[in-house]
């Protein structure tokens, strides 16, 4: 089980702080959700999470190994991270963009290895894409660029995913089945940390949430303990109605 | 490149085609036997200088030329995920133009044969440096494309100025038919002094075309690929540097081949940036070559330049590739 743990974590850019003394430890085989208004500096600590930037204090230990003295590739193979930008800049192929997720295993495109070929043939499977597989990726809905998106972070066989607002653009619809296949991935022993605006799909496909403000973790737990009005006020800054666990409705405060 | 095999063992097949062709024809009527006698000096000695000194030397200068611009063209649209990034757009030409012009002006290139590609090669590192340093501050392609605007009319601003101030007639005459671009009167050993560079050069951009293809996702992604985002940036911009530099110490400013051959080739291997650099380097050449036997055939009073014949379709075909351009893609 991989095992991402954060000490005391701040980032700065320039004089603005982007988020401070952030203690975290991510359950291992659980659907982890990060929360929070916008400008919480939760991007900001997902990048740092997944080794992009270095932070100013604290340190963020994966499998036991500091992130910042792993190679690029070492980290790669253990954690695979989807930003928000799904934009690709040439319209390659749908089975051409799931190969780039064997980077780190010097996999491309153009030279695929047999073990490459089959991560790659099976994340398609996952994602239900072998339908799309010669479609250029300027085709596709924006359902499907987002499995994409998923299968090539798959094809990489990292244990832990980190992803960025997956469900940006996404219809209902695609944001269940996207949810799904987090669940199926977290199911398999994956470990997954995303950031998601959706509150009432958080609370309910969740294992955990974490919820952040003005740069700071505030709470921590599964959604039956910690999706509270409570939270939702301090937070949100709105008056929620939560029944059961469920969201009823949403005011302004 | 496995997968590219039958495509760039076409275009590898065409080049020595074009390059025999370029042999076969000129202004000294020779036949097909004629010039395999003068290849393997078997035939009249005649033969042998037409072809070895003067008409191969050529060709070899045009498709050496073209492969290096064409690739350094793919290989700089690949980084900054642009189509329309080439040496010449980006001011890469313009500032080597105008490293080597300062060369001549000052008639230091008599004193050896490498000062003027090894001051052609300094210009281009430095705009490319200076594309990194602004590439590392700015996300936006179109704002680097407007420093490379920029840095390309300062260099023609100090062309000029250096133009004005020629001692001589026959300096400036160096000078202007240096900026135009020709690969005419060329040898074998011209071509020997900077080949090193350019081969150094084309190295490095293939060592970079992995991280190309991943670039595709975007600079964050690729990184969290496992991608080091500032190796792959000295790659492209060294390499691109090292071969625009020595194809313009060979040829002197012959622009839009590095945006019109990858954007010919893009469709052939599924639009990958990485993919796509070895088929650009060859059908570069191929084209350049290609472009300087019609120039040689063609009946004009004075002698046509490849630089400006270049210029003519390259620039109409840029336009072309800028409107083309779908909207909705990255800025």
């Amino acid at each position: 089980m991989t095992q991402l743990s954060a000490d005391n974590l701040s980032l700065k850019a320039g004089q603005t702080e982007l988020f401070a003394k952030v203690n975290l430890s991510l359950a291992p085989g659980k659907l982890t959700c990060l929360i929070g208004p916008n400008g919480a500096g939760k991007s900001s600590l997902l990048t740092c999470l997944a080794g992009l930037k270095k932070p100013a204090t604290g340190t963020v230990m994966l499998n036991g190994q500091d992130l910042t003295g792993m190679s690029s590739t070492e980290r790669a193979k253990q954690l695979s991270y989807l930003p928000q930008n799904r934009q690709l800049s040439w319209p390659i192929s749908v089975e051409d963009a799931v190969a780039l997720g064997r980077f780190a295993y010097g996999g491309t495109p153009a030279r695929l290895s047999e073990a490459d070929r089959i991560a790659v043939d099976e994340a398609l499977d996952i994602c239900e894409l072998n339908g799309l597989r010669k479609r250029a990726t300027d085709t596709l809905s924006g359902g499907e660029l987002s499995r994409v998106h998923f299968a090539r972070a798959f094809a990489g066989k990292a244990p832990l995913l980190i992803a960025d607002e997956p469900l940006t653009a996404l219809d209902p619809k695609h944001q269940i089945r996207v949810m799904r296949l987090m669940q199926r991935f977290t199911e398999n022993g994956g470990t997954a940390l995303i950031v998601l605006h959706d509150i009432a799909l958080a609370a309910q496909f969740a294992d955990v949430l974490l919820w952040m403000r003005f740069g700071r973790l505030v709470d921590e737990g599964p959604p039956a303990s910690t999706f509270t009005e409570k939270n939702m006020s301090r937070v949100f800054e709105v008056d929620a109605r939560i029944d059961n666990g469920r969201l009823i409705s949403i005011a302004d405060a | 490149m496995i997968r590219d095999l039958p495509l760039n063992a076409g275009l590898f097949t065409a080049g020595i085609i074009a390059i025999f062709l370029a042999c076969l024809l000129g202004s000294t009527p020779l036949s097909i036997a004629d010039v395999f006698g003068g290849l393997t000096a078997t035939g009249a000695d005649e033969h042998s200088v037409i072809i070895w000194q003067i008409r191969l030397p050529r060709a070899f200068a045009a498709f050496i030329t073209g492969a290096a611009l064409a690739m350094s063209g793919a290989a700089l649209q690949g980084l900054l995920r642009n189509p329309l990034a080439e040496p010449g757009v980006l001011g890469v030409s313009a500032m080597s133009v105008l490293a080597a012009t300062l060369v001549l002006y000052f008639g230091l290139a008599t004193a050896s044969s490498l000062i003027l590609p090894a001051a052609a090669i300094f210009g281009a590192l430095l705009a490319t440096a200076l594309l990194g340093f602004a590439a590392l501050r700015t996300g936006s392609v179109v704002t680097l494309i407007l420093i490379g605007v920029g840095v390309s009319s300062f260099s023609g601003a100090l062309m000029s100025l250096l133009l004005n101030f020629a001692p001589n007639p026959f300096s400036l005459a160096d000078m202007v038919n240096w900026t135009l671009g020709s690969v005419a009167n060329r040898s074998l050993t011209d071509l020997a002094y900077s080949l090193p560079f350019i081969v150094v050069g084309l190295g490095l951009l293939l060592a970079s075309a992995r991280g190309l293809s991943a670039l595709t996702l975007g600079e964050e992604a690729a990184a969290g690929l496992g991608l080091n985002l500032m190796h792959q940036r000295i790659l492209v911009i060294v390499g691109a540097g090292l071969a625009t530099g020595g194809s313009i110490a060979i040829a002197g400013a012959i622009g839009f081949v590095g945006i019109i051959t990858p954007h010919v080739m893009r469709p052939l291997v599924g639009h990958d940036p990485g993919r796509i650099l070895l088929p650009s380097a060859l059908a570069g050449g191929v084209l350049l070559v290609a472009a300087d036997i019609l120039i040689r055939i063609l009946p004009t009073y004075a002698e046509l330049k490849l630089g400006v014949v270049a210029a003519l379709i390259g620039a109409p075909a840029f336009v072309w590739i800028a409107i083309q351009k779908r909207s909705g893609g990255q800025s």
